[in-house]
């Protein structure tokens, strides 16, 4: 349950985007960049959870979306701060354990898509890439201790 | 608003000891309500419970009064020990915002903190905007060193996301925004120089040429911050220079997240 620290710089780098008509350059907010984000397994059995750590913290509500992934989102700020996984509900192929890590990242990042469709915003939308960003580089350490079934 | 504050901090003490005494007068009137004057033997206590069970009707509602009137305006100010802790975690931004200028320069290079406010009683900035007072705006509630403190500057920031400046643009979309290079405003720009500025600034060009009448200096660079408290947009932070570029822009993204939870847990408590 040990926190990967993430370097923030490659993650939120400044971009040009034209806002009302003036060229600027714009980078998410510092608080919407997570600082750190572990994986782990439940203390209710056959969940496997992820967590992110930003700058602050706030209260936390369900996100609407796929039953087997629960997003936990900031009251306040829509980010993700917790992805629920239901490891028994999530069917993942007797594949090698590059593939399963894959698929269920996949799966993941699909969970989050459906979810900015509730509340798209354009800043949810740069904040989610980000979320999906660290878990596709951190793929391998976060679902290290998920338990794939043995092929 | 800052300025204000600052007038504030030096009759914080006396308040407080209003306060102080309007409490122990409130003790003392109750307690005098119930002495027997008859029973009293000292003369000095005794002319003393007199006069409090006389004036009891007009001291107990003032003091029922006062003291919650006082209390309000110590809130609304807030503790003068926060807003130093704050001052102090803008002082060290621009540090790190600008690490190769003039740090003797404070007037040059500054960071400004705004707090969105629901009402605004500044009129002129009101009808500059066109806005209603309380359609919502962006009020500086702390700056980097000692200088221009007394700021008038207003942003309309409302909720249809109608906004103006760098602060208002930056809160209305809650991203970081940089921009640089921009013309170097002073008296005697032409109309041209002036209505580039505004536009890459989104300021009013009336605003501009009001400012440079009374010959105020402009920025060249501008990068804005949201700044949130639980998760809730509470304001923004506003660097501007008068150097073209802001070398510690990306070190800054750093270091605003570093005391992210600090300032969060300080302005709680304004």
């Amino acid at each position: 349950m040990k926190w990967l620290e993430l370097n923030q710089i490659p993650l939120n780098e400044w971009r040009q985007e034209e806002l009302n008509g003036v060229l600027v350059q714009v980078s998410v907010s510092p608080y919407d960049v997570p600082i750190a984000v572990r994986g782990y397994p439940d203390s209710d059995p056959g969940w496997f959870v992820i967590e992110f750590k930003y700058a602050t913290e706030e209260e936390l509500r369900p996100a609407e979306g796929a039953p087997h992934i629960v997003l936990l989102l900031g009251k306040n700020s829509g980010r993700i701060y917790k992805i629920r996984i239901n490891r028994k509900a999530l069917a993942v192929e007797k594949v090698g354990l590059e593939l399963k890590v894959e698929k269920l990242q996949q799966e993941v990042s699909r969970a989050i898509d459906q979810a900015l469709q509730t509340g798209a915003t354009n800043r949810l939308s740069n904040t989610y890439d980000l979320t999906k960003k660290v878990i596709l580089n951190n793929r391998k350490d976060l679902f290290q201790e998920f338990g794939f079934p043995r092929t | 608003m800052m300025g204000i504050r600052d007038k504030f901090k030096r009759i914080q003490i006396l308040l407080t000891v209003f306060q102080t005494v309007l409490v122990a007068l409130g003790a003392a009137l109750s307690a005098a309500a119930k002495v027997d004057v008859a029973r009293v033997s000292n003369p000095l206590i005794q002319q003393a419970v007199i006069f409090l069970q006389q004036s009891s009707w007009w001291q107990a509602p003032l003091c029922i009064l006062a003291v919650p009137i006082v209390q309000f305006i110590k809130t609304y100010f807030g503790s003068p020990h926060v807003w130093d802790c704050v001052h102090f975690i803008l002082d060290e931004f621009r540090k790190a915002a600008y690490p190769q200028e003039d740090q003797a320069a404070p007037a040059a290079h500054r960071v400004t903190l705004f707090q969105h406010r629901t009402c605004c009683w500044l009129f002129s900035a009101c009808w500059l905007y066109r806005r209603w007072p309380w359609d919502g705006w962006l009020v500086p509630a702390e700056r980097s060193g000692q200088l221009t403190r007394k700021s008038r500057i207003r942003f309309p920031a409302t909720d249809d996301a109608k906004t103006a400046g760098v602060a208002g643009e930056t809160w209305a979309k809650n991203y970081c925004i940089y921009i640089e290079n921009l013309p170097n405003l002073k008296p005697g720009s032409t109309e041209a120089t002036i209505q580039n500025f505004a536009k890459r600034t989104w300021c009013k060009p009336e605003w501009i040429k009001r400012q440079l009448k009374q010959e105020k200096s402009f920025a060249r660079s501008f990068c804005g911050m949201p700044i949130e408290v639980r998760g809730k947009e509470w304001g923004v932070l506003l660097f501007d220079s008068t150097s073209t570029t802001m070398v510690g822009r990306e070190q800054i993204k750093t270091l605003v997240q570093g005391k992210a939870a600090v300032l969060a847990k300080l302005l709680e408590k304004t």
